[in-house]
C-alpha cells in the first residue's frame, strides 16, 4: 500500500467494480481511503504522482478535446482538515468531513458527526449513531442537519474538478454520484489490460502480488516497457 | 449547561430528558407534560405516505397520529384535546404551516365558539333513526379507526363520518333498539340507505366545517400535517 496513493492493486479493485457496477463496494473502497478529503487528495496524489501536468479527454455540448490540466486546474479547492464543535441543547456535537461509505445520503452526511459528548464514532458505529439521532427530537435533528449542510458540505461544494479556463467549469457537488465519478479520471484502464499486465510483469519479472501494492498502474507500465525493450533488445542479439 | 457522558445510555438520557414540551389541554384544562417527536417516530410515516392508495394512505395516517398522541398522553383524552396535543407537538417541532403560525392557532384557541348539531331524526321507510352527535374522546375515535380494516373508500366514510356518532336510536312499526357500540354502528353503517348516510353525513360535514375553523387545519386528512415538518 502506498501512503495516500492509489496502488495497482487499488486500481484494480476499482476497475472490478465498475465493471459489475457494484456500487456497494466502490463506497467501501472510498470509505476505506478515509473522509472525504482524504479520499479526493489520494485521487489527486495519484493523477499527478510524478507528473505536473495529466490530459482528460473533455466533452460539452459544443466542445470535445484532449485537455492539459496542471494542479491548479484539476481538483482543486479542497477545503483544509477542520473540527467544529457544536454545543445544542446539553449535547456537545463535535463535526468534520464526511466519509463516503453508504448508498443512502444521509448516512453520508450523518458521518460529518464525529462525536456527541465524548463518545466518538466512525463508520463502523454507524447503528448507535443512528439510535442517538433517531430519538433527537425532529426540530433538533433538523437544526444539526442544517448545521452540516451550512458549514461542511457548502465547503465541499466549492470544490472545483476541472477548470479549462475556456468556460469550462465543473463543479464537484457532495453526492454519491459525483463522488464515484471522480474515481473515472484515475481509473482509465479496462480491467483486462491491468490484469495482462499483472500476468506479464509477476511471470517475467518476478513480481509478486504485494508488489503491485506499492507501485501504481504507470511506474508499472513503465516497467512493462522497460520489459519489452530488454525482450526485443535480446531476440535483436 | 452540558452534561457530559461519553457513555451511549447516558447520552441517550440527556436527549430523553430533555425532550418533553407542556401542553395546555383546552378541554380539560390541563397541562401535561409529552415527549417530544423525534425522527424516529416520524419516519415511521415515509412507508404510510409512499403507499400508493389514498384511502390506505388517510387510515393508516391516522391510526399513526392516534398511536402517537396516545403513548404520549397515557390517558384518554376528549377530541379537542386530542386534536390540541396533536397541533402542539407538530408545532414544538416546527410552528410554521402552510402560512400559519400554528403557535397562534393554540394560544387563541376558543373552544366555546365550537357549536355543533348534537341531535338529529331521520326517517326513512317508516323507520326513525335518532341520532346523537358527540365529538369522541381518543379511546373511542381509535376503536373506530381500528374497525377499519380495508382502503375501500366506503370504510373510510365510515371512519369521517361514524366517529362523531354517539349512537342512533331505532325505531320502526313493532321494534325500537338503541345501538352505541362501535361494532353494531359498523353493522348499521353497512345497513343503512345511501339516503339515510347522506343526511347524517350533511351534519358530520358541518361539524368537521366546525372544527377547521377554530383550528385552521384538518389533521385527519392533510397528511403533509406531520409529514412536512
Amino acid at each position: 500500500m502506498i501512503s495516500s496513493l492509489l496502488s495497482f492493486n487499488d486500481i484494480e479493485e476499482i476497475a472490478s467494480y465498475i465493471e459489475t457496477k457494484d456500487e456497494i463496494n466502490l463506497l467501501k473502497f472510498i470509505s476505506n481511503k478515509g473522509d472525504i478529503i482524504d479520499f479526493l487528495h489520494t485521487i489527486r496524489n495519484t493523477i499527478y504522482y510524478q507528473k505536473p501536468t495529466v490530459s482528460f479527454k473533455i466533452k460539452s455540448e459544443n466542445f470535445s478535446a484532449d485537455m492539459v490540466f496542471d494542479k491548479s486546474q484539476f481538483l482543486y479547492n479542497i477545503p483544509n482538515k477542520e473540527f467544529l464543535s457544536l454545543n445544542y441543547n446539553k449535547l456537545i456535537f463535535n463535526f468534520s468531513y464526511p466519509t463516503v461509505h453508504s448508498i443512502n445520503p444521509l448516512d453520508n452526511i450523518l458521518t460529518c458527526i464525529k462525536s456527541i459528548n465524548n463518545k466518538q464514532f466512525n463508520i463502523n458505529q454507524m447503528q448507535e449513531l443512528k439510535e442517538i439521532v433517531g430519538i433527537l427530537p425532529v426540530k433538533d435533528y433538523n437544526y444539526i442537519i442544517d448545521y452540516i449542510k451550512k458549514n461542511i458540505i457548502s465547503k465541499l461544494n466549492t470544490i472545483s474538478i476541472f477548470d479549462t479556463k475556456r468556460d469550462i467549469k465543473t463543479k464537484f457537488t457532495f453526492n454519491n454520484e459525483d463522488v464515484i465519478n471522480i474515481l473515472f479520471f484515475v481509473c482509465k484502464y479496462s480491467l483486462s489490460y491491468l490484469q495482462q499486465l499483472k500476468v506479464i510483469l509477476m511471470k517475467e519479472s518476478n513480481f509478486t502480488y504485494t508488489d503491485f501494492d506499492r507501485i501504481t498502474v504507470e511506474q508499472s507500465i513503465n516497467y512493462y516497457k522497460v520489459l519489452k525493450e530488454m525482450t526485443n533488445d535480446r531476440e535483436q542479439q | 449547561m452540558t452534561e457530559n457522558s461519553n457513555n451511549l445510555s447516558d447520552i441517550i438520557k440527556i436527549i430523553q430528558n430533555n425532550n418533553n414540551i407542556e401542553v395546555k389541554l383546552p378541554q380539560s384544562k390541563e397541562t401535561i407534560s409529552v415527549k417530544r417527536l423525534n425522527l424516529k417516530s416520524i419516519s415511521e410515516l415515509s412507508p404510510i405516505i409512499s403507499q400508493g392508495d389514498s384511502n390506505k394512505i388517510i387510515i393508516d395516517y391516522n391510526k399513526f397520529l392516534i398511536k402517537n398522541v396516545k403513548s404520549r398522553v397515557n390517558r384518554d383524552i376528549s377530541y379537542l384535546d386530542y386534536y390540541t396535543t396533536a397541533i402542539t407537538l407538530r408545532s414544538a417541532e416546527n410552528s410554521t404551516y402552510k402560512d400559519m403560525n400554528l403557535k397562534e392557532i393554540i394560544n387563541n384557541l376558543n373552544i366555546d365558539s365550537l357549536k355543533h348539531k348534537t341531535e338529529e331524526t331521520i326517517i326513512e321507510d317508516n323507520i326513525t333513526f335518532h341520532i346523537k352527535f358527540e365529538l369522541p374522546n381518543i379511546d373511542r375515535l381509535q376503536g373506530i379507526i381500528n374497525k377499519v380494516n380495508t382502503s375501500e373508500s366506503s370504510d373510510l366514510l365510515f371512519f369521517s363520518v361514524f366517529k362523531y356518532i354517539k349512537q342512533i336510536e331505532i325505531i320502526s312499526k313493532d321494534s325500537k333498539s338503541l345501538v352505541n357500540s362501535i361494532g353494531d354502528l359498523k353493522t348499521i353503517y353497512d345497513i343503512i340507505s345511501y339516503k339515510v348516510l347522506n343526511k347524517i353525513s350533511i351534519i358530520t360535514s358541518s361539524i368537521e366545517k366546525e372544527l377547521y375553523s377554530l383550528f385552521k387545519v384538518n389533521i385527519e386528512t392533510d397528511t403533509s400535517f406531520l409529514y412536512s415538518i
